[in-house]
């Protein structure tokens, strides 16, 4: 005899980081309003919430082992192993961020429980978009978490550039939303279907040949509806302006979360929804990332200001990845395995930034870290370490990640991807390595001084870059994980 | 009799529906690219999810499920966020500028 709330699936465990997460934003909103309280209270509970959010993602793979890939909620929630590794990796961001984002909001007079909440929540709204099976789950999850980073984006209000990257975030991000959610109203209309699953179920019943056009094109708009929150080219404008303009403490933690959960997302769509009509949308897939991969290296090629220069290198990162995902389903562990090297370096990179050039400030030239290395060594060489693995250097993560990438597509016979990538990825040395050279290398009159480094902020830059290196030398832990997410999908 | 036919004729189906959330869409997907007001672009968005929200209806009618109308409900809460978060962005822009055309955002380019 099973109880109702056995029959409806209900388990709190699943949706426990998010609980945890709302849980840290209720006791700071307390703290603010109720009671006012030091500083070093906000920071011990918002750090504590973290800390709680980990050990209840560890209590979700407890669950894993004895349940396996099972939906919760009447079919609204999914607890499979991209849904984990989602969580991992947001977790994670959150805890390798959160000393950029305390800094920061620490900063922002009279803001600092704003700036708080609404990093929290915009993270409780990407776990529950990496957890979600049905299309409404995901759309709720996308949109709690974008809305939050449109105001985060913003907070910064005296400044001219901040508000200009808010307004533009807010319309672009809201413009990919309305598109997201028209194709989910298409395939629902088409197939009367609003799940992960249902619509590969509902696909392999009708037969891959019969499947409507309206269905194709309510999965493409889905489809580019998430490209756009990855900063995909043709759909890539707001992510310079963005990441410029935005305050630097918190653009290490916006571009990393939303990029995790929408690839995430955007794998287990590839890998479930349109398993059976993966071929028709080869020439889609391709033409993005061959548009990613060019534009971004063009417009990074003589870029001066260094946010907006990763913010380009970004373009050229998501191309990379989208390759792996629309090719077979190694090519999807593959495309993980690059998203997560992805992620440590451009934390990493986002740090540094927000160290040399104070965590508030929007403009962030490339003059301003020549001659760093003069003064500030531990500095410069953590940053040469994060852009090199950037650019794909061997003994980095980045070359690894590249590597088990182009050999997948190799075995897929995708020859002019195969070049294209090859081609970017040779290109890109000379925008990676300018920073490293102006750093280093380049004689110059007015060179950066010593800068106070928190200890904080070492051990992380030391953490992210020995992970750097790590996985640059022994991928294999990281490649078996990312293999076993999608064993079940072979 | 003739003019009793004419009327039986013009029964309005789902397609109908589908076809006019379609255009609504357009209509303010069109208005995102050509208009410069921020606030008009505001409006488009708006349109836009209410072409989304007429799309649901009518399938949920046409497939007698609730679904859809459920959906209905969560993309106006998420409007009404949206509205709240696009506001007050848009009144700290206009309140430094005294404008709210997206020409003035020209700042930061490259």
């Amino acid at each position: 005899m099973t109880s109702i709330s056995e029959f409806l699936g209900i388990n709190y465990i699943v949706i426990a980081p998010t609980l945890a997460l709302l849980l840290t934003v209720i006791v700071l909103l307390f703290c603010t309003i109720t009671i006012s309280t030091p500083m070093y209270v906000k920071k011990y509970v918002s750090f504590f919430g973290i800390l709680l959010t980990l050990f209840t993602i560890f209590l979700k793979f407890g669950l894993f082992l004895t349940d396996v890939v099972s939906s919760y909620f009447s079919e609204k929630i999914l607890l499979d192993e991209f849904a984990l590794v989602g969580n991992v990796l947001i977790g994670l961001v959150l805890l390798f961020t959160f000393n950029s984002f305390w800094q920061t909001s620490e900063m922002i007079e009279n803001k600092t429980t704003e700036a708080l909440i609404l990093v929290l929540m915009s993270a409780s709204g990407f776990l529950l978009m990496v957890d979600s099976e049905n299309f409404i789950m995901l759309f709720i999850g996308l949109e709690i978490g974008s809305i939050s980073l449109y105001a985060l984006a913003g907070l910064n209000r005296g400044d001219q550039l901040s508000n200009e990257a808010a307004l533009k975030y807010f319309l672009l991000g809201s413009l990919a939303s309305c598109i997201f959610v028209y194709g989910i109203a298409l395939a629902y209309i088409s197939l009367s279907v609003t799940g992960v699953f249902d619509t590969s179920i509902a696909i392999s019943y009708i037969g891959p040949e019969n499947v409507p056009l309206t269905t194709f094109v309510g999965l493409i708009l889905i489809t580019v509806g998430l490209l756009f929150k990855v900063a995909a080219a043709p759909f890539q404008a707001w992510a310079p302006d963005v990441y410029q303009g935005s305050p630097t403490g918190y653009v290490g933690y916006m571009a990393t979360v939303a990029k995790a959960a929408s690839f995430i997302v955007l794998a287990r769509l590839v890998a479930v929804s349109l398993s059976f009509i993966i071929d028709q949308f080869d020439l889609f897939f391709g033409a993005v990332v061959i548009l990613s991969v060019l534009a971004g290296a063009l417009f990074a090629t003589n870029q001066t200001d260094l946010k907006r220069l990763i913010a380009y290198s970004g373009v050229i990162q998501s191309g990379f990845i989208l390759s792996g995902i629309s090719s077979g389903v190694y090519g999807v562990s593959a495309s993980i395995f690059y998203l997560i090297t992805y992620i440590i370096q451009l934390i990493g990179i986002f740090t540094v930034f927000s160290i040399i050039s104070g965590q508030l400030s929007s403009d962030f030239q490339i003059s301003n870290i020549s001659g760093l290395f003069k003064e500030n060594k531990y500095i410069t060489i953590t940053f040469s370490i994060f852009m090199l693995g950037l650019a794909g250097l061997p003994l980095t993560s980045g070359f690894v990640s590249k590597f088990i990438l182009i050999t997948n597509l190799w075995s897929y016979e995708r020859y002019i991807l195969v070049t294209v990538l090859m081609l970017t990825t040779v290109a890109g040395f000379y925008f990676y390595l300018r920073p490293i050279w102006v750093a280093a290398v380049e004689k110059t009159e007015n060179a950066v001084e010593r800068i106070q480094v928190k200890n904080s902020d070492k051990l992380l830059l030391g953490i992210l870059a020995a992970l750097t290196i790590y996985f640059g030398l022994l991928p294999n832990t990281l490649v078996n994980i990312t293999r076993w997410m999608v064993e079940g999908y072979l | 009799m003739t003019r009793r036919k004419e009327i039986a004729m013009l029964e309005v189906t789902t397609d109908w529906y589908l076809s006019l959330a379609a255009i609504l869409f357009t209509i303010g997907f069109l208005g995102m690219m050509i208009r410069k007001n921020a606030l008009i672009m505001f409006m488009c968005i708006e349109l836009m999810l209410n072409a989304v929200n007429l799309t649901f209806i009518s399938a949920s009618k046409h497939f007698g499920q609730i679904e859809g109308q459920v959906f209905v409900f969560f993309v106006l809460v998420v409007a009404a966020a949206e509205v709240v978060v696009g506001l007050a962005i848009i009144v700290s822009i206009f309140r430094k500028q005294s404008s709210a055309s997206v020409d003035v955002l020209n700042v930061a380019r490259g």
